[in-house]
């Protein structure tokens, strides 16, 4: 069976080019992965996003926070093993995993406002699966991106399960737009090779990504 | 190549002149386009005609002189000449590579400069190419003509060609005067001009000036 | 599985192809050669274009009838004394008032001439191209490299710039005093010398230049691949490393170049 079937061009990426891809865009680009607020980030930078504190009544100047993600590894369908339950992918979906180490400013309040809190982070590292689909921007001429979207995120090893469906849903909306900022263009899609101008896909399915099309 | 310009003789020119007067004639022979003559000529570049005191005895004959290089002097060849009055001598390019030149000449009674022809001088030039060739006086007398050059028919034979380019064309100028004033020859036939009287003259194409020389000076 | 795999059928490597085609710049040739017993010195540029692209294994792009386009320029260096008889204006003779003066045979020397011609043509060929993946100063190239020279069919060409000598030649010689007379035999003569056979075997070789190592660029990118351009002081530019590039024709339901990069 030919690669491009009824149509007259073919691209594949596979799970290890999309780790690639993954990998060198927050490589060069951490602070998609790193935010907070001060005085764990103090401004934004190459490394990380400074973010505003957490603000509550009475906590001068807020909470401080810090999330830090690790690099997220994507899983394209068929899966490479078991994902955690209740989390299932299909043909043309993907699994993402990573680690999250959310962190916070404990902060010990002076009451007499004789002298200043102290502030001690504390931290958790989880980690957390996904599952998602591709989003598509086609700007025509050949021109375009495919995104990441996420479906469903299980957060690992937390209990009570209201906890862990709260938690897993800050860090679905959280990951997500930390995924979001990642965008493969189609050129990149053949290393340059072709301007494509897309007929059918993108699928997943034999661990790829799959688009068929012609050349423009 | 082969421009009508008697100021500049050519291989395919001659440049003659009738001596009447006895006397030795010194002349010689320069490829400036302008000159101060004989007086600051080298021996070894000034040549000799002895015309004899007596005429000849028969018709008046011709005599021939060759110009060739040698080196970077032009020689003449013979060197020295002795000729009878009446008698003429024609100045001829040795080939090509002779390059133009002129011939002036200093006698006791008399004076030649090819470069403004005057009695008694002779030019000859044979036309190389098709066309109608207006000739004036660059030296501004008012003297000309004109030439119609006609090409051979395609199929002319060699016997035939042979015999038309044996033919040639006198013109005699008597002051500023020419005829025929107008001739019409073939591709490689000769016009001889004749110059029983001329102010200080040359036949030179009208293309070769710049408009509005060679005009009557007055 | 290398990371990324890139395929296309005829129908794309057609459109590839021809834009590599377009994209070719084919450096202008000059020499210099014998047209029969003359020497030219000449000049020479050339395009391609049109041309369908069939792809078999292994690794065989077939191209066929593509259209070599080229203009050249010859200056033929003739020395008429070579090719003219001997011609002297005979003596005359021309009676005068001072008697019959008569002026000497005068020999004309025919000159040299430089004849300058100017031919642009199409020539159609058909050849063979294999696959030739190299990576070269920091860029990756996929080229289709022709190989072997086809043989070209030049006789209506060569004719033509037979034809083209004899009017540029007559031109050049129209200028010249005397030739007159001699002027068809001169074209004659220079056609006759030079021939079909001489213009091929000079043309033959020069367009042969240009088809020699014929080389169509099908993919050249930086190894340093730029995914992304910087997006700001905070958003570097985003590149991935192309480790290996093969490319090859894979033949099964339909023959297809397949491009494999490994990031």
């Amino acid at each position: 069976m030919s690669f491009t079937q009824t149509h007259h061009a073919f691209v594949a990426v596979d799970e290890d080019g999309v780790n690639d891809f993954v990998t060198a865009f927050f490589t060069a680009r951490p602070r998609y992965l790193h935010y907070g607020s001060p005085p764990f980030v103090a401004a934004t930078g190459i490394t990380q996003t400074e973010m505003g504190a957490i603000p509550f009544p009475f906590i001068p100047g807020g909470i401080a926070w810090r999330v830090d993600f690790g690099l997220p590894q994507i899983d394209l369908y068929p899966p490479n093993g078991p994902l955690p339950a209740p989390l299932t992918m299909a043909v043309g979906q993907f699994s993402v995993h990573a680690q999250v180490r959310l962190t916070v400013g404990c902060g010990t309040l002076d009451q007499t406002g004789d002298k200043g809190g102290t502030i001690t982070p504390i931290s958790t590292t989880l980690d957390v699966w996904a599952v998602g689909g591709l989003l598509v921007d086609n700007f025509g001429g050949g021109n375009g991106n495919l995104r990441f979207q996420l479906d469903e995120l299980e957060v690992l090893g937390v209990e009570p399960e209201s906890l862990r469906n709260v938690l897993d849903c800050v860090l679905r909306m959280m990951l997500q737009a930390a995924l979001s900022t990642f965008t493969l263009p189609f050129h990149a899609l053949s290393a340059g090779f072709l301007t494509l101008t897309i007929e059918a896909g993108p699928e997943i399915d034999n661990d790829q990504i799959e688009v068929w099309g012609t050349v423009s | 190549m082969t421009a009508l310009d008697s100021r500049f003789l050519q291989y395919t020119n001659c440049f003659g002149h009738r001596f009447v007067s006895p006397g030795l004639v010194r002349y010689r022979l320069s490829t400036l386009p302008t000159g101060t003559g004989l007086a600051h000529a080298a021996d070894a570049d000034v040549f000799t005609i002895e015309v004899a005191a007596e005429p000849a005895g028969q018709a008046a004959k011709q005599h021939g002189v060759t110009v060739r290089l040698e080196g970077r002097r032009l020689v003449a060849d013979p060197p020295k000449l002795r000729i009878h009055p009446h008698d003429v001598v024609i100045w001829t390019a040795e080939g090509a590579g002779t390059p133009p030149y002129s011939v002036l000449g200093q006698g006791e009674r008399l004076a030649f400069d090819s470069r403004a022809l005057t009695a008694g001088c002779l030019f000859s030039h044979p036309f190389g190419l098709p066309g109608a060739v207006r000739w004036t006086d660059a030296n501004g007398s008012g003297l000309g003509g004109e030439i119609v050059v006609a090409s051979h028919e395609p199929n002319v034979d060699a016997d035939h060609l042979q015999e038309r380019l044996s033919s040639g064309t006198l013109v005699t100028v008597r002051g500023t005067e020419a005829q025929p004033g107008r001739i019409e020859i073939f591709v490689g036939q000769t016009v001889l001009w004749l110059f029983e009287d001329a102010p200080g003259v040359t036949v030179t194409d009208s293309r070769l000036l710049p408009a509005g020389s060679g005009a009557p000076s007055g | 599985m290398s990371d990324l795999l890139a395929a296309i059928d005829e129908t794309a490597a057609n459109t590839i192809l021809h834009d590599a085609e377009s994209a070719l710049s084919l450096p202008p040739q000059s020499g210099s050669g014998s047209l029969g017993p003359f020497t030219a010195a000449w000049s020479a540029s050339a395009s391609l274009t049109g041309g369908t692209v069939t792809l078999s294994a292994p690794n065989i792009v077939h191209f066929t009838n593509v259209d070599l386009n080229y203009s050249v320029s010859f200056s033929l260096s003739i020395d008429l004394n070579s090719i003219l008889p001997d011609f002297c204006l005979p003596q005359i003779c021309i009676p005068t008032p001072w008697g019959d003066i008569c002026t000497p045979q005068i020999c004309i020397s025919w000159p040299t001439i430089t004849v300058p011609v100017s031919h642009s043509g199409t020539v159609t060929f058909s050849a063979d191209f294999g696959i030739n993946v190299h990576l070269t100063g920091g860029q990756w190239f996929v080229d289709v490299v022709i190989l072997a020279i086809p043989s070209l069919s030049l006789d209506a060409e060569a004719a033509a710039i037979v034809a083209a000598l004899g009017l540029a030649a007559s031109a050049a010689m129209l200028a010249i005093p005397f030739i007159g007379p001699f002027l068809a035999l001169a074209v004659a003569a220079i056609t006759a010398l030079i021939g079909i056979a001489a213009v091929t075997g000079l043309l033959g070789p020069i367009l042969g230049l240009f088809l020699d190592g014929l080389t169509l660029t099908i993919y050249q990118q930086p190894q340093v691949f730029e995914v992304l351009p910087a997006g700001g002081p905070f958003d570097p530019q985003v590149n991935v490393l192309l480790n290996a590039v093969t490319a090859d024709v894979e033949v099964s339901d339909k023959n297809e170049l397949v491009l494999r990069v490994d990031v």
